[in-house]
């Protein structure tokens, strides 16, 4: 009977995970390897303090805090290693494998010898409702995965700040334009 | 009896109180509890404002880390989106001139 009450336990957390759209990972083994690690997970009421904390005087800020306004999350997940190889590709398969289509679209995917990098966008035709930035390197593993709703417009008005490129993102064009590179 | 000891009897004699004196007194007894009880009121709303002042300035040490935090998901995210669009554009380059 505990048994089955403890199954039934861990099913219901599993699915609660899954509900909330982040992407499920054994990070703390990773973490267990790397000489420096980042994480960084804003959601409900500390990300709206975030935003409150944003001035509004200064534009970078100001367009940051228009971009905040619809999002439910934003989590960040870097480490870095001292040496190749503490990572595997499945660990990085295991990750990308969890961002299917049609609700997500791979919108960049550039695989070099030993690097590779992809992003993903969710979409519902209008606004962008998910980015992912799975960025794999040989001493480096970085996840960013932002959740909720991403007007376009936001996003390309921080185009140039904070290190983000001038791109084009619209929903209808599903974001950048793909590009595959073996 | 000497002059001196009738003086001291005049002023030693057993004499009765004013009238409401009894009340008078217990009237000034209240009066000196009263303030005991302000004290405490004033040592409440001293630690009510010191209470206040923490959570104003706990909320503001989280606002400002959430913010650093923000702004440092914001940099990875930016670092790493240019990363790859600095790997497309070298792509199109190559194969322009290819």
């Amino acid at each position: 009977m505990i048994k089955l009450a403890s199954a039934i336990l861990l099913v219901s957390c599993a699915m609660a995970q899954d509900q909330s759209g982040r992407l499920q990972f054994d990070w703390d083994k990773l973490a267990a390897k790397a000489v420096e690690k980042t994480n960084v997970v804003l959601e409900g009421p500390m990300l709206q303090m975030a935003s409150q904390f944003l001035s509004g005087g200064k534009k970078d800020e100001a367009d940051v805090k228009k971009l905040v306004e619809g999002l439910k999350g934003v989590y960040v997940r870097s480490f870095e290693f001292d040496k190749e190889g503490q990572y595997t590709a499945a660990d990085v398969a295991g990750i990308r494998s969890q961002l299917k289509s049609p609700e997500w679209s791979q919108v960049v995917d550039v695989q070099e010898r030993n690097e590779t990098s992809a992003v993903y966008l969710k979409s519902d035709g209008k606004l962008f409702q998910g980015l992912v930035v799975v960025s794999a390197e040989p001493k480096e593993l970085t996840v960013v995965q932002i959740i909720g709703l991403l007007d376009p417009s936001a996003l390309n008005a921080l185009g140039g700040s904070f290190g983000i490129p001038s791109m084009n993102f619209s929903p209808k064009s599903r974001g950048p334009a793909p590009v595959k590179k073996k | 009896m000497s002059e001196l000891e009738q003086d001291l009897r005049n002023v030693l004699r057993r004499q009765d109180p004013p009238e409401g004196f009894t009340e008078r007194v217990l009237a000034r007894t209240r009066q000196h509890s009263a303030p005991s009880a302000s004290r405490w009121i004033g040592v409440a709303i001293a630690a009510g404002l010191l209470l206040a002042a923490g959570n104003f300035e706990y909320r503001q040490y989280e606002g400002r880390k959430a913010k650093r935090e923000l702004l440092l998901a914001l940099s990875i995210t930016g670092n790493k989106l240019n990363i790859v669009h600095q790997k497309i554009t070298d792509l199109n380059k190559r194969t322009t001139h290819d």
